[in-house]
């Protein structure tokens, strides 16, 4: 039994998140996950991009970094190349993640690094007031749509699965305890895991509120599905609006990660070798200066 | 309902819409159900039994919709989530759907506020076995809203017994 608990990850930083925000069931969440696994604050990375909810590594006791808007994932692989002990999350939002981040988002998934990607998924860019996202429902008014959304919204978890995610699920920022659950599973995935999380924006959504998806989530693991089953996976990550499905939607085990694949790592991660073993930087100074 | 503490919805709703400064009947009765709804996914079934049996009829099915446990990570923000759904905080609408409330990340005084008002219109109503009961399995902050007199019996989250 860990003797890490959820209070070791605790930061003497306040959330400035909005009362009633989804991130925080989302932050709740991750916190009981990580002290659930017996990860210490020094051996877990938490890498966000820009919004509400990537202030989230500021709000917690942990190895953290904020990169530029939608970057978190290349950041995010790198550390793991550099350090496969690490415990490498990116948390998120759908802005970030799917839209200015969409680029690195499908190829992380077709990757597969041994990352746990947690998306805040609440259909808006909320720190900068309401504008669309990528995930913002076709036809939806919003503060940069007065007359509806043009396009349709894109369905992150069909797209992981597109792009061969190996591990793709869907929780609930209301219901915590069964999106730590989600969590715990992602970390022990060995290779890219997606969470995308039904995140209520209390002030910019208005729609898609706690109880909107209160009304609609139901259980995979309950209504009998198999996360193997590929085909049942897509069928499961088309349904949205009467009922909507949370839990893990599709895991395919025994898929070598990334960082386990590169040639140049074959003699271990960057972390545990001298510089003199990775190159000679004199006869690499004297090419380039 | 209980017979010694009948609720008249319209009185209830009038007072709760009084005490919590809303603008509209429509506002504090979507407040309460709120209320009662965040209650749902936090209490087990006996304690939700027990504030049935102190609400209008019409209210009861907001504490029949939570999952068959409670959730024990709910803590008080997520509550208020839950409870304020369907409320505007503050602010003025931008007349978007996207767009409701500007001001609502400094609105948190504002929202427990009004959560507190819907508990302590609650507390008024429970039969005194009861309450204790209710205020143990409550997310810290929330026991306190409800019964400001007494902390002592506030629920030991997992976050806190960990």
């Amino acid at each position: 039994m860990s003797d890490i608990t959820v209070k070791d990850f605790d930061s003497w930083v306040k959330p400035s998140w909005c009362p009633g925000c989804g991130d925080y069931g989302i932050f709740a969440a991750l916190k009981h996950s990580l002290a659930e696994l017996g990860v210490a604050p020094h051996e877990a990375l938490v890498v966000s991009g820009i919004g509400c909810g990537s202030k989230l590594p500021d709000y917690m006791h942990v190895n953290g970094l904020m990169t530029i808007h939608g970057r978190p994932l290349a950041v995010a692989t790198g550390a793991k190349l550099a350090n496969h002990a690490l415990t490498v999350l990116v948390v998120d939002g759908d802005g970030d993640a799917y839209g200015i981040g969409g680029n690195h988002f499908i190829h992380t998934a077709r990757r597969n690094p041994d990352i746990t990607h947690i998306v805040e998924n609440n259909q808006i860019y909320a720190l900068t007031k309401g504008q669309y996202s990528p995930t913002t429902p076709q036809g939806r008014v919003t503060t940069t749509s007065p007359e509806g959304v043009i396009e349709r919204a894109v369905n992150p978890v069909a797209v992981a699965m597109a792009m061969g995610a190996t591990f793709v699920a869907r929780g609930f920022a209301g219901e915590p305890k069964h999106l730590a659950g989600l969590i715990e599973e992602g970390i022990r995935h060995p290779g890219y895991a997606l969470i995308d999380v039904l995140q209520p924006c209390v002030v910019f959504n208005r729609v898609n509120t706690y109880a909107w998806y209160g009304e609609r989530v139901y259980k995979l693991e309950e209504a009998g599905h198999d996360p193997y089953d590929r085909a049942a996976a897509q069928r499961v990550a088309a349904e949205w609006d009467d009922r909507i499905p949370i839990g893990v939607i599709l895991r395919e085990d025994g898929a070598p990660s990334y960082e386990r694949q590169v040639p140049a790592l074959n003699a271990g991660p960057l972390v545990e070798r001298s510089l003199t073993d990775v190159a000679d930087i004199g006869a690499l100074l004297r090419r380039f200066m | 309902m209980n017979e010694g503490n009948a609720v008249n919805d319209e009185d209830l709703v009038q007072a709760i819409q009084n005490r919590a400064g809303l603008r509209s009947a429509d506002e504090a009765r979507r407040l309460f159900e709120g209320v009662l709804q965040a209650l749902a996914y936090v209490l087990p079934a006996e304690q939700c039994d027990a504030i049935c049996a102190c609400v209008p009829e019409d209210a009861a099915w907001c504490l029949r919709c939570g999952p068959a446990t409670p959730d024990p990570l709910i803590d008080s923000d997520v509550f208020v989530g839950w409870a304020m759904a369907s409320v505007d905080a503050t602010g003025a609408p931008d007349e978007t759907l996207g767009g409701a409330d500007p001001l609502a990340a400094l609105a948190a005084a504002e929202v427990q506020a009004r959560v507190r008002v819907v508990l302590e219109a609650l507390w008024e109503r429970l039969e005194p076995p009861s309450r204790a009961g209710i205020e143990g399995c409550l997310p810290g902050g929330i026991a306190e809203m409800m019964n400001p007199g007494s902390s002592a019996t506030r629920r030991e989250h997992d976050e806190g017994d960990r």
